[in-house]
């Protein structure tokens, strides 16, 4: 019997990071190694799904500013550039570890998954948005749009001028892509602060996601806790919140599934293992050693001491940690079912590069858990939000509670000593975006263009990556230098333009360099 | 997977690094954990940290870009929220407006102290006499922001930045606007329509949490967070603009 709903949520983000200036960008590595490791992998899970009648929902956040990316062809012809490489490498690796035979079939596995990679790539004309619509437009994905270039909405609080247009451009953004407007909007980190969501509802949007506390927290108190959505107080748009216990069991490398022995170790990369003059073609040109992608190892224990990866035991594990995770969600839906008299909705996000890129094995455990909650049982469903809106449109009103998924549940990690020092920049620069867009309501020409790029500029310094790199305490210099950066770019503009003195050369050289959303509105800032 | 050492270290350091601040703050009398692998989102930080794994060498080409300007030449006090209870603020004089109360204050200027005055202005339109309490904290006269241990969680917040007299005036340099920093476990408020149960509501948080089905109504979060959110904020202290 139908006792309940399972909500899986994907959230696929990068920062836009493309720098034509260099041949070879490091951080650029972040976007080829997502798009190998996690981008197509979860395409072939869903096209597998597909070929054998398999229904499923799943949603999926793909952030405007990973989708900008995926749709940019310098980075498409970059990433085929890098996934050459990567083939050269393995079939090197072939040749090298024949006396090796534990290593040897592993060599000959990335070998074809590259191989795969690149023809996938192709098929798509190398463009990975077109094959996440594909499944959108069968019914299976729901996509659903993020922050234009993912700002931490509760700190950009004092200029909501900002959070609009990070709103309004990524809605533009996604009906240009997809077709159709957004239903649902991630808050980049789950990031909600009250009275945000009269922006969202402008913006025509039905739902987001928080975190469980967003709900639980709420006033009057939930009567159904995170297992039923709520409707914001004045704007009714619906707030569906974390379940914890099924979140944990994949999110958690200690009690969650990733950690399991059999799996493979994401720390040991040949990249870093192999003799310098050897590996040197396949790092980067400056002679810093990087993650390659081929990875010989299982997690095997607590120690330094890694044993050889085996895909067959981690696929055995895997198809026992889907069939424990359904266990699970049956139990929880068994037991929700009949203390709340209606069908629980158990919502589970996850960072889209958990599966794959953090855990190897993710896109797989994913296949089996779909296939099985398809073919096995009939206690639970997957359902979308929107979906379930439709058939569940009475909800309780809540005024939720302020919250994100970040460090600690609320706004620390982008709010700390190493990173509080970008706010004043921050939100000088919004301020004065406002000013910009009050001021010359309607520009054309030179003109238009500047303001439109001021506009890109301060999206691009909003970014919550760079606070939260900075946070980390590691690979702190690149995120202080974007954010410096696109400040200086944007200061720049507003100088120039309030004393007409925009020099055309230099604006084509910044529209070249940060060419992110081509058709932006400086207008929406307001 | 182990958890990377660079980021234990990371999150030991900020936690040692708000015990060690913790006297120049206002003082709360809570007991400080050490972080454990129960704080929330310690997993979405490992996650998301590694999907920028790769060694650090952007900056060897192209070099850093030029410093951004200390000051903007505003008058400006921005409040914002970090959790229930500490909120952060940030600020910034104009030289005119200053050398105007320098002039208008002459002796007592040079005795006064730099002071942040901390209004709780819950369920109010605050006019700057209305606030059903204050507190003050003395600061240093360099320092442009301040992390604020509010003791409030689910209470509206607004501070004044100005001048402490010797005779103990409080001159109002800056305002600034109001923030609502929210509850630190489930609301007493309960729908009438939505009714649910004291005890009912105790499962289902707690299952909302992931801790089982009998967790008493409040204590699950803080339980998880308790003495790692409460800390104390790293102060800016002395420095006027922190650089990264």
């Amino acid at each position: 019997m139908h006792k309940g709903y399972l909500c899986l949520v994907l959230h696929g983000h990068l920062p836009f990071v493309r720098h034509p200036e260099h041949e070879d960008f490091l951080e650029e590595d972040w976007f080829y190694e997502a798009i190998t490791e996690t981008y197509l992998p979860l395409i072939w899970v869903y096209e597998n799904l597909v070929n054998d009648g398999i229904d499923f929902r799943i949603t999926m956040t793909l952030s405007p500013s990973l989708l900008s990316m995926f749709c940019d062809s310098l980075l498409q012809g970059r990433y085929l550039k890098h996934i050459n490489k990567l083939i050269e490498l393995a079939h090197k690796e072939t040749e090298r570890t024949l006396r090796q035979p534990e290593f040897n079939g592993l060599a000959k596995m990335y070998l074809e998954q590259f191989y795969k990679a690149r023809n996938t790539f192709e098929k798509y004309d190398r463009n990975l948005a077109f094959a996440f619509k594909k499944f959108q437009d069968l019914g299976k994905l729901e996509i659903i749009t993020s922050g234009a270039t993912h700002g931490y909405f509760p700190l950009m609080d004092i200029c909501r001028e900002s959070i609009n247009a990070q709103v309004k451009v990524a809605v533009s953004h996604y009906e240009s892509i997809f077709g159709r407007k957004p239903k649902g909007i991630w808050l980049p980190e789950c990031g909600y602060l009250p009275g945000q969501d009269d922006i969202l509802k402008e913006a025509g949007l039905g739902y987001f996601f928080t975190d469980s506390h967003a709900v639980l927290h709420g006033t009057p108190r939930p009567k159904y806790g995170v297992f039923a959505p709520v409707y914001c107080k004045g704007t009714g748009i619906a707030s569906f919140a974390r379940d914890l216990e099924s979140s944990k069991q994949v999110w958690s490398s200690i009690e969650g599934y990733p950690g399991d022995y059999n799996y493979r170790e994401f720390y040991r990369d040949i990249g870093f293992d192999l003799e310098f003059e050897y590996i040197k073609p396949y790092i980067h040109p400056d002679g810093v050693r990087t993650n390659t992608g081929i990875k010989y190892h299982r997690i095997t224990g607590p120690g330094n001491e890694k044993q050889p990866y085996v895909p067959q035991w981690a696929a055995e594990k895997c198809a026992e940690h889907a069939g424990n995770f359904m266990f699970n969600r049956q139990k929880q839906v068994e037991y929700l079912y009949d203390f709340m008299k209606q069908e629980p909705v158990i919502v589970s996000p996850y960072d889209a590069e958990l599966f794959g890129h953090w855990w190897y094995e993710g896109p797989l455990w994913l296949d089996f858990l779909v296939r099985k909650i398809a073919c096995d049982q009939d206690e639970i469903s997957l359902i979308t939000a929107s979906e379930y809106l439709k058939r569940h449109p009475r909800n309780q009103v809540v005024n939720l509670s302020m919250s994100s998924w970040g460090w600690k549940g609320y706004s620390e990690m982008w709010l700390q000593g190493a990173n509080d020092w970008i706010y004043r920049h921050l939100h000088t620069a919004s301020e004065r975006m406002t000013e910009l867009a009050k001021t010359y309501p309607n520009q054309n020409g030179l003109l238009k263009r500047a303001l439109n790029q001021a506009l890109r500029e301060l999206l691009l310094a909003q970014s919550s990556d760079w606070a939260f790199i900075m946070g980390t305490g590691t690979h702190t210099s690149y995120a202080v230098r974007r954010t410096k950066e696109h400040i200086l770019r944007f200061t720049r503009i507003y100088e120039d333009t309030k004393t007409n003195t925009i020099d055309e050369n230099w604006l084509s050289d910044i529209e070249y360099k940060d060419n992110i959303f081509p058709d932006i509105d400086y207008r929406v800032h307001q | 997977m182990a958890m990377p050492r660079k980021i234990k270290e990371k999150l030991k350091k900020i936690a040692q690094a708000d015990k060690s601040t913790k006297k120049t703050k206002a003082i709360r009398k809570s007991s400080e954990k050490e972080i454990t692998k129960e704080v929330p989102g310690t997993q979405e930080v490992i996650v998301e940290q590694a999907k920028f794994s790769h060694p650090e060498t952007a900056c060897k080409r192209g070099g850093m870009p030029q410093e951004l300007p200390v000051c903007y030449d505003i008058d400006r006090i921005v409040l914002q929220v970090r959790d229930p209870w500490w909120i952060h603020a940030y600020w910034e004089v104009k030289g005119s407006t200053m050398d105007r109360l320098r002039n208008e204050l002459k002796g007592d200027f040079l005795k006064a102290r730099r002071n942040l005055r901390v209004y709780d202005v819950s369920s109010i339109i605050f006019n700057g006499s209305n606030a059903h309490r204050f507190f003050d904290i003395q600061i240093d006269e360099l320092a442009a922001s301040w992390y604020i241990d509010t003791q409030g969680p689910g209470r509206s917040w607004c501070v004044d930045y100005g001048l402490k007299l010797s005779d103990g005036r409080f001159i109002v340099i800056l305002r600034s606007n109001t923030v609502h920093t929210p509850l630190e476990g489930p609301s007493w408020i309960t729908d009438e329509e939505w009714m649910i149960p004291e005890e009912s509501f105790a499962r289902l948080y707690g299952m909302g949490l992931g801790l089982g089905r009998s967790s008493p109504v409040g204590k699950a979060w803080q339980k998880m967070v308790k003495g790692v959110i409460t800390s104390p904020g790293i102060t800016s202290g002395a420095s006027p603009i922190r650089k990264a």
